[in-house]
């Protein structure tokens, strides 16, 4: 029973088990097995690409009633056809046949017409990071582990990279500019405080970086920077925020290494966030993070909205009585301690908790 | 055991996609009364992914204040009641929780079952992955190519009289089995059909060993007859099946409801259509609900009812995508003070990633206030345009009057000043005539609509109470636009012949005459020639009775539709004129709600 406020939860670690799942949009072949080490780029499994549904009109092409069809199959239904093979066929001095348009197989036979399906280029679906195979269905599923650092964002633009992370500027609001790129950061991640324009992300995308890393960035860029080639990852949200402080440390404090940029978008149903994984070797036990922590005394948390926004600092205590915000607002709230920017009140649903 | 006639006792469980409520009704001097009601965060999404445990918490609130025993040992619901003074007799429950429901729409004639399918559908909390019919133009393998895309939860077929032709509506039928069976098990649309009643069978036997099939109520058993209410609940069950799949917490409100839980969306309509009954006027009842993830319209006659469900638009996750439908000046022209449009954009996605947070400051408050005019504006507009023969409406964009609106959602109750609800109201529906304004500042509404199946004089009883406050009476002449010429003269007289008030108010102005809640009146109102009031034409006079509020009477004549200036420094002059009229002193008002 969690008779205690849950507030959202934001994993910012330096060092934990972090153990993701991954799955083909439709069965197919798992290529890794059970303890197998891969890195970011290997394939771990692949399937059909989507398929695409065709109506063949074989009546008509062998000039035949449409329930004569039948008896001029060639082929059965669910058999794997390769392009051009015969799929019905009529014998004699009008010799006449339908072939597949691509590799696929007979769906059905209806009134005359051959439903055919026929598949996409392969999918392939890669591991993201380096980690080892801990769990496979052996047709459609792979959990991987990794032990490392866990930054989870709040927005992605849903693609998924693996590079060296390098710093655009210094400090973690400094704006990525054009004239803060240049050719040393070619296929790297860059990592920069804020983005205020599309010419940077331009220019970043002509350096075929491998993936970006904002605190924020304006709401406006988002329908460009979704068609952009490479992921985005915003740590804090929306306007001209930095990274915030644990977030940036733990960032900075890795530049240098790899890192997977995953720009998934949120999924408030599963576990699914944006998210920067830093793998790094493990010197002794490490946890899985938890996935609920109440609202307490002692944990550590992050403002979401209003003055201090992106701030983040620890609970002091949960106010037994509602409090009056200058909006108006009764809310029932929290002390925060925000170290140098001093303690302020804040209600329970404007904090997540940082773990 | 009591049964549902002597039962006194009742808890209404409320799980939302915010806030799980729970809320204890029991009888107080002879009448059922709102006890105390707990809200807490909903608990359905990850990682707990199971409501059940913030309905628990939700209950123990209730428990925390009324001192009333609820739950055993094993947190499981006393019911019925001990006769030690713990547990209840009875429990109902309303859900608008967890993932949207993506259905697919098959018909046959776009404007005769594929119309209704789409009235349907946009009564109730689902999101249209697309619309197949027979003239649609498309090819049958791009038919099932769209099937096999879309990623949809539900198909919704209608077509065919009840005994009508039969052979277009098969040829579909078999093109979505074909489709459907190319899908993984786990991946596969349930299908509802609710067309030609005789095809019900045929039906079932094509499609069972494909997927899933309902059998509703045919949406058109004739052709000019159309019939959504039986065909919704029915849809509704299947949605909650769909919906809920991976969600804990359902099938045990639902043992504990009996049976009687329903979409929040249908029970607030049922409030509706009840009220719209009960006040028996032609002018009928307008319900609006703002939700994070949804707004509600609902109107009703004693001879007619509509619904209409966005759950495209509300003040949660769905602002991320509110420019599809509204532009940001036509929020920014509701703010008194100047605001940045990019600000309002980084706000809007900001507000979407963290939907459950709140308005600290009063520029964070008229934002979200401004957004909601717009959105509520919008639903409205929509919801007119939808209804059928324009019900709803007097002409374009301007809504015909009604007798009594009722308002719910938490950014209308939660508002630490009356006035400022006013506001949003009176800007975002823009009323005519003269209704009564009641709001839901507990969130009732739903809940009491369910209660009314189960026990009805505890539903009208608590509809009557001060749980339920109103707001004001609202008296917006039409048709002028904001004629400064146009005159409305008034008197006030209280029930014993007091005189209260004698004045006149000039087109374009708004005034809040304050008749406090228990007072009763009668209200004489003598409009100029220009000016309609629903008496029979314009210019003509008329009494009314009217009874306190808490605002008192508001007489709104800047005109319908209300047009606001093009520049925004004259619309900010405008709006702080109105927010003084309105009574509102930010910092100084007294809030209907506490969260």
């Amino acid at each position: 029973m969690y008779n205690t406020y849950l507030p959202p939860l934001t994993h910012v670690s330096p060092l934990t088990v972090i153990r993701r799942e991954l799955n083909l949009p439709r069965p197919g072949t798992v290529l890794v097995r059970l303890t197998q080490k891969v890195q970011g780029r290997d394939v771990v499994a692949e399937c059909e690409g989507d398929p695409e549904y065709i109506f063949l009109d074989a009546a008509r092409g062998l000039g035949v009633d449409s329930d004569q069809v039948s008896r001029y199959m060639v082929k059965e239904r669910n058999t794997w056809v390769e392009e051009g093979d015969v799929l019905a066929q009529r014998e004699g001095l009008s010799r006449r046949a339908i072939r597949a348009p691509g590799n696929g197989r007979i769906v059905t036979l209806s009134d005359g017409r051959i439903l055919f399906e026929q598949t996409g280029d392969l999918f392939r679906m890669r591991a993201g990071f380096p980690g080892t195979v801990v769990e496979t269905d052996g047709i459609q599923g792979v959990i991987l582990e990794t032990v490392g650092t866990l930054i989870q964002g709040t927005w992605g633009n849903f693609g998924q990279d693996f590079g060296v992370m390098r710093l655009v500027g210094e400090g973690p609001g400094d704006a990525m500019t054009t004239s803060r790129l240049d050719i040393n950061l070619r296929g790297a991640i860059l990592v920069a405080g804020v983005c205020e324009g599309e010419e940077p992300l331009r220019q970043a995308a002509e350096l075929s970086i491998r993936g970006l890393i904002l605190g924020s960035m304006h709401a406006s860029l988002i329908p460009f920077v979704r068609k952009l080639a490479y992921p985005v990852v915003l740590t804090d949200g929306f306007g001209v925020k930095g990274i915030n402080a644990p977030a940036f440390d733990l960032l900075s404090g890795n530049i240098g290494r790899e890192a997977a940029v995953i720009a998934h978008s949120n999924d408030p149903y599963s576990i699914s966030r944006p998210e920067i994984v830093i793998p790094l070797p493990a010197t002794s036990h490490v946890d899985i993070p938890d996935e609920i922590v109440l609202l307490e005394p002692g944990v550590r948390v992050r403002i979401l909205r209003s003055e201090h926004t992106g701030e983040a600092g620890m609970v002091r205590e949960i106010l037994p009585e509602a409090m009056t915000y200058p909006s108006g607002i009764k809310a029932s709230s929290a002390v925060v301690d925000l170290g140098d920017s001093g303690v302020v009140t804040v209600p329970l649903a404007n904090l997540e908790v940082l773990q | 055991m009591p049964s549902i006639s002597n039962a006194e006792t009742l808890l209404a469980i409320d799980v939302g996609s915010i806030n799980t409520r729970a809320s204890l009704f029991d009888v107080v001097d002879g009448k059922f009364r709102l006890l105390a009601s707990g809200r807490v965060p909903s608990t359905d999404r990850y990682p707990l992914l199971d409501f059940g445990e913030g309905v628990r918490v939700a209950i123990e609130r209730v428990q925390a204040i009324t001192g009333r025993k609820l739950l055993d040992e094993s947190e499981n619901l006393i019911m019925p009641t001990t006769g030690f003074g713990t547990g209840i007799d009875l429990c109902v429950g309303t859900t608008s929780a967890g993932p949207l429901v993506r259905a697919l729409l098959v018909g046959l004639m776009p404007g005769v079952s594929v119309a209704s399918l789409q009235r349907l559908a946009s009564s109730m909390m689902m999101e249209i992955a697309g619309v197949i019919h027979l003239s649609d133009r498309r090819q049958d393998h791009e038919r099932i190519q769209w099937i096999v895309d879309s990623d949809a939860d539900i198909i919704m077929v209608a077509g065919g009289t009840d005994g009508g032709a039969s052979g277009p509506l098969l040829e579909l039928i078999d093109l979505i089995g074909m489709a459907v069976e190319r899908l993984p098990q786990e991946k596969r649309p349930i299908m509802i059909f609710c067309g030609n009643r005789h095809l019900g069978s045929t039906i079932v036997d094509r499609m069972v060993e494909r997927t899933q099939v309902i059998l509703a109520s045919n949406v058109r058993p004739g052709i000019e007859k159309e019939d959504l209410t039986a065909t919704r609940i029915r849809i509704a069950e299947a949605i909650a099946s769909t919906r809920y799949q991976l969600i804990n917490g359902y099938e045990e409100l639902k043992q504990w409801a009996g049976g009687h839980l329903l979409p929040s969306t249908e029970a607030f309509a049922r409030v509706i259509r009840y009220l719209s009954a009960v006040v028996d006027s032609d002018a009928g009842v307008l319900g609006v609900d703002l939700g994070a993830h949804q707004v509600t319209m609902a109107e009703g006659t004693p001879a007619d009812f509509n619904l209409h469900v966005r759950p495209d638009l509300g003040l949660g996750e769905p602002l991320a995508k509110l420019e599809e439908f509204i532009e940001i000046d036509q929020v920014l022209r509701w703010l008194p003070f100047e605001f940045d449009p990019e600000d309002l954009r980084n706000y809007l996605q900001n507000k979407a990633l963290y939907p459950a947070s709140i308005p600290v400051n009063s520029t964070e408050l008229f934002l979200e206030l401004a957004l909601a005019r717009e959105i509520i504006h919008h639903a409205m507009m929509k919801a007119c345009k939808d209804w059928p023969d324009g019900i709803g409406v007097l002409k374009h964009g301007v809504l015909s009057a009604k007798e009594l609106i009722l308002t719910g959602g938490a950014a209308l109750s939660r508002t630490p000043n009356p006035g400022l609800t006013l506001l949003t109201i009176l800007d975002g529906l823009q009323p005519t005539g003269i209704s009564t304004l009641v709001m839901d500042p507990y969130s009732l509404t739903a809940s009491l609509g369910m209660m009314a199946e189960v026990l009805p004089v505890g539903t009208v009883q608590i509809l009557g109470s001060s749980s339920l406050p109103r707001l004001a009476t609202i008296v917006a002449p039409v048709p002028p636009s904001s004629s400064q010429r146009s005159t409305l003269h008034i008197r006030l007289d209280s029930v014993d012949g007091g005189h209260i008030l004698e004045t006149a108010i000039s087109g374009g102005d708004l005034e809040v005459f304050p008749f406090k809640p228990g007072m009763e009146g009668n209200l004489v109102l003598r409009p100029d020639r220009s000016l309609d009031l629903g008496f029979g034409g314009a210019g003509k006079a008329g009494i009314v009775q009217v009874q306190g509020s808490i605002l008192g009477i508001v007489i709104d004549l800047r005109g319908r539709p209300l047009k606001m200036p093009k520049d925004l420094p004259t619309c900010r002059a405008l709006n702080q004129a109105w927010l003084e009229k309105a009574g509102v002193n930010m910092g100084n008002g007294t809030a209907l709600a506490t969260e």
